[in-house]
C-alpha cells in the first residue's frame, strides 16, 4: 500500500519558540507515522486574494483564473490524503495567510447546489477529498476562541467534502506535553496514526 | 456643541464600493445614520491594503470612529482573507482599549440559509472583544439577500439605527427579518444551478462544468 500523503498549509508566520515547537512536533508526528509530508509556508508564497469572479467555476472549471501559487496549493490539497492547517487562532478563525490560500480553493468544488443534511452546499467536484486536520495555536487558553475554531474546521470539512476531520488548539501556557497529547489525538482522529 | 458621532463603513468585498451586494446593503444603513446626524464615511478594504498610506488611513478612521461597520461576503465559512488581515492590523495597532467604539457586522452569503454566516459573525464578535470594543451585533443575509425586499431591508435598517441611537445592539427582530431565506429554497437551487450552467455555456465550457483537472488519483 502506498504511503499516505499530507500537505501542511503552514499559516503560522511567527517564528516565536512556541510556533517553532508546534511546527516541528507536527512534522515529526506526521513523519513518524510514515506519512509523506509536504510543507507549504504560505507567507513565502504569492497568493493573491480571491476576487469572487467565479472564473474557476464558469471559465476554467476547476482551476482558478489567477495564475499564482494559489493554484499550486489547491492542487496539492486535492492530491493529498490529509490536508493539515497550521495557524494561530485569530479571533477564533485562521490567520490571513491560511485564509488567503483557503479562499482560492472553491475551485475544488462544483458551483452547483445540493443538500447536505438538509442544508444547501456546493456539490463535490472530485470523487475523493482529503481528510482535514487543523492545529490552532494560542498563547493562553480561550474557551470561546477554541470553540469557534472547532466549529469553523467542522464547517470547512462539510463544504470541502472531507471524509473526516480533526481540530485542536494547543496553548503555549499548557506546555509541550499538552501540545504532544493534542497532536496524538488529532493524528489518530484524522486517521494518520492508527 | 456636541461633535457628530462618527460611523465608518469598511467594505470587505473584492467587488468594491459600487458593485458589491455588501456595499449596497450597508449604504442604506449608512444613509440612515447620516439622516440622524451621524458623520459617515466608507472605505474599501481591498483597495486600502494596496498601499501602506491607504492602510494607515483605514486604521486611523476605524480607531477614531464611534461605530465601525464591517460589510462583507462570506468566504469559505469565514471572512475574506483581506478582511482578516485588516482585523489583525487593527488589533496590532489598538490604542484605545476599553473606550467606547462599537462594532457591527453585516455578512451575506450565496447559500439560502443565513445561518451559514454564524461562524464569521462569531469571529467578528471575538475580534470586538479582543479590541475592547462593544459588539453591536451581526446581521446575516442568506441567498445574497434575495429573500429580503427593499421595504424589509429598510425596516431592518430602521430597527438597527433606532437601537444604535439608544446605545443598544441590533435587535432580534431586525436579525430575524434580514435572515429570511428566499421563499422557495428548491426554486433558488434550481435557478442557481441554471444560472451557473448558462454562464458556463456562454463561456463555451458547459460540458466541462464538472471537470476534475487535478484528478491524478481519481482513476488510479
Amino acid at each position: 500500500m502506498d504511503a499516505q500523503r499530507a500537505v501542511v498549509l503552514d499559516g503560522a508566520r511567527a517564528d516565536d519558540p512556541w510556533t517553532e515547537l508546534a511546527r516541528n512536533a507536527l512534522t515529526e508526528g506526521l513523519q513518524s507515522a510514515g506519512v509523506r509530508t509536504e510543507i507549504l509556508p504560505l507567507w513565502e508564497l504569492e497568493i493573491a486574494p480571491c476576487t469572487g469572479c467565479f472564473g474557476c467555476w464558469v471559465q476554467t472549471p476547476g482551476v482558478c483564473v489567477i495564475d499564482d501559487a494559489g493554484q499550486t496549493v489547491a492542487e496539492a490539497v486535492i492530491g493529498s490524503d490529509v490536508t493539515v492547517f497550521l495557524t494561530p487562532v485569530t479571533f477564533g478563525g485562521y490567520s490571513a495567510e491560511l485564509k488567503s490560500a483557503l479562499d482560492r480553493m472553491i475551485s475544488l468544488v462544483s458551483p452547483l447546489f445540493t443538500r447536505v443534511r438538509g442544508e444547501i452546499h456546493h456539490r463535490r467536484r472530485y470523487r475523493i477529498y482529503p481528510r482535514l486536520l487543523a492545529l490552532g495555536l494560542l498563547e493562553a487558553p480561550h474557551a470561546e476562541e477554541e470553540a469557534v475554531f472547532g466549529r469553523l474546521v467542522e464547517r470547512n470539512a462539510v463544504n470541502l467534502w472531507c471524509p473526516g476531520h480533526a481540530a485542536g488548539v494547543a496553548c503555549a501556557d499548557d506546555g509541550e506535553a499538552a501540545l504532544r497529547a493534542t497532536l496524538d489525538r488529532l493524528l489518530a482522529q484524522a486517521g494518520v496514526r492508527r | 456643541m456636541n461633535r457628530a458621532k462618527q460611523a465608518v463603513l469598511l467594505v470587505g468585498s473584492p467587488k468594491g464600493l459600487a458593485r458589491s451586494t455588501s456595499s449596497r446593503r450597508a449604504a442604506v444603513l449608512l444613509d440612515a445614520l447620516q439622516d440622524r446626524g451621524w458623520a459617515v464615511s466608507k472605505l474599501h478594504i481591498h483597495a486600502a491594503l494596496r498601499s501602506q498610506e491607504d492602510t494607515d488611513v483605514l486604521l486611523a478612521a476605524a480607531a477614531s470612529a464611534d461605530l465601525v461597520i464591517l460589510a462583507c461576503p462570506l468566504y469559505v465559512d469565514s471572512l475574506p482573507a483581506p478582511v482578516i488581515r485588516v482585523l489583525e492590523l487593527l488589533h496590532a495597532a489598538r490604542t484605545r482599549d476599553g473606550e467606547e467604539t462599537r462594532f457591527l457586522t453585516l455578512m451575506n452569503c450565496g447559500f439560502p440559509e443565513a445561518s451559514h454566516n454564524d461562524t464569521a459573525l462569531a469571529i467578528c464578535r471575538l475580534f470586538a472583544r479582543a479590541m475592547g470594543w462593544t459588539w453591536a451585533g451581526g446581521i446575516a443575509l442568506g441567498g445574497t439577500g434575495m429573500g429580503v425586499s427593499g421595504a424589509a431591508w429598510h425596516k431592518v435598517v430602521r430597527l438597527t439605527v433606532d437601537a444604535l441611537e439608544r446605545g443598544e445592539a441590533v435587535p432580534d427582530e431586525a436579525v430575524a427579518l434580514a435572515a429570511r431565506p428566499p421563499t422557495k429554497i428548491w426554486l433558488y437551487m434550481l435557478a442557481g444551478n441554471l444560472m451557473w450552467r448558462r454562464q458556463a455555456k456562454k463561456n463555451k465550457v458547459r460540458q466541462r462544468l464538472g471537470a476534475c483537472p487535478y484528478a491524478e488519483r481519481e482513476h488510479s
